[in-house]
């Protein structure tokens, strides 16, 4: 007798042999241009992702930039059970701020921290050489510049600079004027990963005006733990409170610092079995992102309480 | 030809060798077309840096599709964060769901941990242990993720066709 799971088990190995598979129209255009373009190999892997990555964060919010919002408000993440409560409370909370969009999402656990890997300008550049593109300048710092290289770049649109350093505070010229937290007090209680501080930025090629800015640092944490730190500023899209099914975390909780901000922290173990964790802080314009693994809830409450995030909230804009 | 340009050629041959599976794994994670193009692309670039170190060339499937599924998690990780309701509203308060119109669309509906076991068990046809291996958790894991994923497909898929209340 045939059984039914060895039946069903078999008309879905027919099917995926069947059924033609939807690939994206040009697709292989995209990928015989990326095959083309390869940069030279040697040079280290962090800073394609990081450089991907922030720029696909600018697109997103970029996105969102019809949720207008009067006022800055601190944002937060809410939790449901199911995505049509998510989606029915975000619905409601997005009408209450007057807002035409919300987010809503699924999270279903914390991918594993990376770790702290040396940013790579070289790969960076390398995205800026299509029809269109150039990469302006390519510079070394000294010890009085501070940071350690940078690149400009443009795109039909936009401007964009990147700048290495082996601390968050060698950048303290690129940092947005009145919200700039102590530093030198968090780089003296943990020890900044040398290379791997950066910022990066898009403004506007026509205009000037800034359209992204953000800073990164990884960090050695307490005993085995390690911390990345992460502030973004949007000025063309504020985001909103989250409304998220959380399906596979450990815990979430939020924790108040010692300066009045709310910080939404996610906890969850790790494919490899190590403590995970995500906090946020986010006001309208700007969002702030700590991640890290192997550290007590202790000890991120004590990083979160040093960096002064309520006064993100003071963050506006130039018009 | 020299040692770059011939390692280049090399490495072209196997990404375009296994493009679909890459783009496949990406797609069962991220939620869009494009985000999965992004991700692919992001892969080739990281894969291309390591290359030399592969040296079984027989294991550049389960290789490339690790690193894609690596970008795919990193790029989800910022993404999911921001999703415009009006995109999500189509799907956390659908008036009524429609069938998926094809096994793939099926899949889709699939939450994501099986999403993925399913593609690369089916769809890549990648053994328990090397989908264990790839996404670096036990094969117990992979074996329950594949049966919820199955039991559910069988849910999705019955209406369209009768399956599941015949011959019992």
């Amino acid at each position: 007798m045939v059984s039914r799971d060895y039946e069903w088990e078999e008309r879905l190995r027919r099917r995926v042999q069947e059924e033609t598979f939807p690939l994206p129209q040009g697709f292989d255009a995209f990928l015989a241009q990326r095959l083309e373009s390869l940069p030279p190999r040697g040079v280290g892997r962090r800073r394609i992702r990081k450089a991907v990555l922030l720029a696909a964060a600018a697109v997103l919010l970029t996105a969102c930039a019809g949720a207008a919002v009067v006022t800055l408000k601190q944002n937060r993440i809410f939790y449901f059970d199911t995505l049509e409560q998510a989606g029915q409370a975000a619905n409601e909370g997005a009408a209450a701020a007057g807002a035409s969009t919300a987010a809503v999402g699924v999270q279903d656990g914390l991918p594993e921290y990376p770790g702290a890997q040396e940013v790579d300008l070289e790969t960076g550049m390398s995205f800026y050489q299509g029809e269109g593109e150039e990469v302006l300048e390519h510079a070394y710092g000294t010890a009085e510049d501070g940071w350690r290289e940078m690149f400009a770049a443009q795109t039909d649109a936009l401007v964009v600079e990147q700048y290495k350093a082996d601390r968050l505070s060698d950048l303290l010229e690129l940092w947005p004027m009145g919200v700039m937290p102590d530093l030198a007090a968090l780089e003296e209680d943990y020890p900044p990963i040398p290379g791997c501080q950066s910022s990066y930025s898009q403004k506007s090629r026509e205009t000037g005006n800034l359209r992204y800015l953000g800073f990164y640092g990884d960090f050695q944490g307490p005993g085995e733990g390690q911390f990345s730190l992460d502030w973004t500023f949007h000025p063309v899209g504020q985001a909103g409170d989250q409304y998220v099914v959380a399906t596979g975390l450990d815990k979430v909780e939020e924790y108040e610092t010692a300066d009045g901000a709310m910080a939404d922290i996610q906890w969850d173990t790790a494919p490899s079995g190590k403590t995970v964790f995500r906090a946020e802080v986010s006001y309208g314009y700007v969002s702030f992102t700590m991640t890290g693994a192997q550290m007590e809830a202790e000890a991120v409450h004590a990083i979160l309480d040093g960096l002064e995030l309520s006064q993100l909230k003071e963050y506006q804009p130039k018009s | 030809m020299g040692r770059d340009e011939e390692l280049k050629s090399q490495f072209a041959a196997l990404v375009q060798e296994h493009s679909r599976s890459m783009y496949r794994s990406a797609r069962a994670l991220l939620p869009g077309e494009a985000q999965a193009q992004d991700a692919v692309g992001e892969a080739v670039l990281l894969a291309w840096q390591s290359f030399e170190k592969l040296r079984d060339h027989q294991a550049a499937k389960g290789w490339l599709v690790r690193i894609t599924v690596n970008c795919a998690y990193a790029q989800l990780r910022r993404d999911r964060r921001l999703v415009e309701l009006e995109k999500a509203e189509k799907v956390a308060v659908p008036e009524k769901e429609e069938l998926p119109e094809n096994l793939w669309q099926a899949v889709l509906r699939l939450p994501e941990e099986q999403r993925l076991a399913v593609t690369l068990y089916y769809y890549e046809d990648m053994p328990v242990a090397q989908i264990a291996r790839t996404l670096g958790v036990p094969q117990g894991t992979i074996k329950s993720r594949l049966n919820r994923g199955r039991e559910r497909l069988r849910k999705l898929l019955e209406e369209e066709d009768g399956y599941g209340v015949q011959r019992l």
